[in-house]
Parts: C-alpha cells; structure tokens; sequence
C-alpha cells in the first residue's frame, strides 16, 4: 500500500495486512466478526429449535409411542458418543487457545485432534443408522416395529394392547406403529440434520488446518479459527439437547418399571 | 489488541462438569419420577450444560457485551416461541384429541 493510500485510510499504525479497509484496527475488526458469527449460530439455532418444537407437540401427542421408540435406542453408543462430541468441542476450545498464544504446532494437533473426534462420532452415528436400517426402521421406506412394548404387549391384529399409561384407553396397533415411526422420522431428520452439520464442519476444520500449516495464522488474525470454534461449539450444542430429547425418554420403563 | 486467554485448567474443569452433567442425565432419565419431571430434569440439565458451552468454550463470558445481548436474545427467543407455541398446543390438543390416541399425561 502507498504511503498516500495509507494516510488516505485515516489509520497510525497498527496496520496489519488483514484488516479489511472498512475496519479501524483489527480489535474493531474482531468484535465484528464475532458478532456476525453470532448473527449466524442465533439463526441456527431457531432453524433447530423450529424441528425440536414440532417434536415436543408429537411427544406430548404420542407419549407411549415416544417412550417405547427412545428405549430401543442404543443408550451406550449415544452415552458414548455424547462424551465424544463434548471431547472434540474441548479440543476445538483449545485450538483457539493456541491460535491466541501463536502456537502453531499445538494448533493444529488439536484441530486434528477435533477432526478425529468428530469422526469418530459419525462413525458411531452411521453405525446406528445402518442399524435401524438393518431392523426395518427407516419411515416411509421400510418401517415395522415390532418390538414389544414396555406398556403391554400386543401382536398385529389385536386392537387393544397397549394401555396408555395416563388414561388407561386402548391404542390400536397401527396407530401405535405410525407413532412410532412419527419419532423416528424426527430421530433422523434432526439427528441428520446435526450430522450435516459436523460433515460441513470436517470439511471446513480441513481447509483451516492447511492455512494454519501455511502460517497463515497469527496471535493477531486467527478470526477464521475463533469463528469456526464458535460454529463447532453450537453443534455440540445441539447434540446436548437432542441426547435427552432422543434417547433418553423416561429409560425406566427399559428397567421394566412404569 | 488484547485477548483474554482462558487458563488450559478452565477449560478441563468445564469438560469434567459437562461429562458429569452427561452421567447426571442419563441417571435421571432411570429413575422412576414422573414423565414431566424426566422432561425438566432432561432440559434443565442440557440448559445448564450449554450454558457452561457458551460461557467458557464460546467466550461469551470475556466478550463484548454486544455478544452478551445477542446470544442472551437469540435464546430468550427460542424460550418465547416454545412458551407460546407449546400452550398453544397443549391447550389445542386437549380441546381436539381425537380418542383413539393416548390422551396427553398428567403434568404432575
């Protein structure tokens, strides 16, 4: 830039080469960013919150179906992968700790770190989808459920079993099977929804590994590492609140109290 | 510019705190209470959990108070809609179930 150029900005010193023009200094500049980026995560999370209110109104709705669908989840494999994804958004924090400190190396040990992390949980995660589809439990394309049900057993063709709990009324088996799939189409398109995520998030995490490797970093620019941390750790988020809200639904009922 | 660097020891004391808030969740959805106070231990606890999420990992705690308002708003709006929709619902609900489906549960 030209000296003229420079004076023109209005700026003394403190002029680093990634500070855009509209920008005073990169403080300003950084607040910026954070705040755009918190535009976004705030945008996400009703994208969210619109899916996990629908699946309140159906829970509400649809109690014992909700109940039974939630136990035949695998509770090890979510326990397990919940403790992952917290994992990785612990090492996605310290990745921007060492981007503040400048330290390369440590840098991009942790994002390969979250990196690994995170696909280990869809690992997981695509394990269980191959389950339910294994076990005919994908709706709209191959749904039967036939597991017993923790409110009674019932076998297709008798209208009477289960008993809801609350009113005593009889459920009707194909009512109680298409509530059943009623939860696992919110299972899939939400927890689908959060995978997608963390897929963009992988691809993402890579390109910042290699800029990180090229020194593209420093104590004062590592914007793009905050802001993808800021992204990483809603995701992790999300997955807090579907954790509960999918797999575990009042798992008592597994231990075969009611 | 000055940035706050969290001390390494916070961090790992926030990851204990949420795999402890995660044992405490899968504990509450075992015992046998009631399916509303299942619901509200489940939020409560994933409630605080993010809150913790937000404050440490995201830095919401050492931002800017425009960061503050913002993230503040953007979750005080979600609880508005899901206040008001909800009611709505479970008022509606009530007033239109068809029988042959299960009648909501008792809250409490």
């Amino acid at each position: 830039m030209s000296v003229a150029g420079h004076a023109l900005d209005g700026h003394s010193g403190n002029h680093h080469p990634e500070i855009r023009h509209q920008f005073d200094d990169l403080t300003q500049q950084h607040e910026t960013y954070t705040l755009g980026m918190w535009a976004f995560v705030v945008q996400e999370i009703m994208f969210f919150s619109g899916m996990i209110m629908a699946y309140f109104v159906f829970r509400y709705k649809f109690f014992e179906a909700f109940v039974d669908a939630s136990n035949h989840l695998n509770i090890y494999m979510s326990t397990f992968n919940t403790v992952v994804l917290l994992g990785s958004s612990f090492t996605m924090a310290l990745a921007v700790r060492a981007a503040q400190l400048g330290q390369k190396d440590r840098l991009v040990q942790f994002m390969v770190a979250t990196l690994l992390l995170g696909g280990v949980f869809l690992g997981v995660k695509g394990y269980e989808y191959n389950d339910k589809y294994q076990n005919n439990l994908i709706p709209g394309y191959n749904f039967e459920w036939t597991t017993s049900s923790s409110f009674g057993t019932y076998s297709e063709g008798a209208d009477h079993v289960p008993l809801s709990a609350s009113s005593g009324a009889p459920i009707n088996y194909a009512d109680f099977e298409t509530q059943v799939s009623v939860f696992y189409g919110f299972y899939f398109i939400l927890t689908g929804f959060h995978a997608l995520h963390m897929v963009v998030g992988a691809g993402i995490i890579l390109v910042l590994m290699w800029l990180s490797w090229k020194d593209h970093f420093s104590p004062e620019y590592y914007v793009p590492i905050e802001m993808f941390g800021l992204y990483w750790h809603f995701v992790d988020i999300v997955w807090i609140f579907l954790f509960p809200l999918f797999y575990l639904i009042d798992r008592y009922h597994s231990l075969g109290g009611h | 510019m000055e940035h706050h660097v969290i001390p390494i020891k916070t961090y790992v004391i926030i990851l204990v705190a949420l795999l402890c808030l995660t044992a405490a969740t899968v504990t509450v959805s075992f015992m046998p209470i009631s399916p509303a106070l299942h619901m509200m231990g489940a939020i409560i606890i994933a409630a605080v959990k993010t809150s913790l999420v937000v404050l440490y990992f995201m830095h919401v705690k050492y931002n800017d108070h425009v960061i503050w308002a913002y993230a503040g708003l953007g979750f005080l709006f979600v609880i508005f809609f899901f206040i008001i929709l909800l009611g709505d619902y479970v008022a509606l609900l009530n007033s239109l179930s068809p029988s042959t489906y299960a009648e909501p549960f008792d809250l409490f």
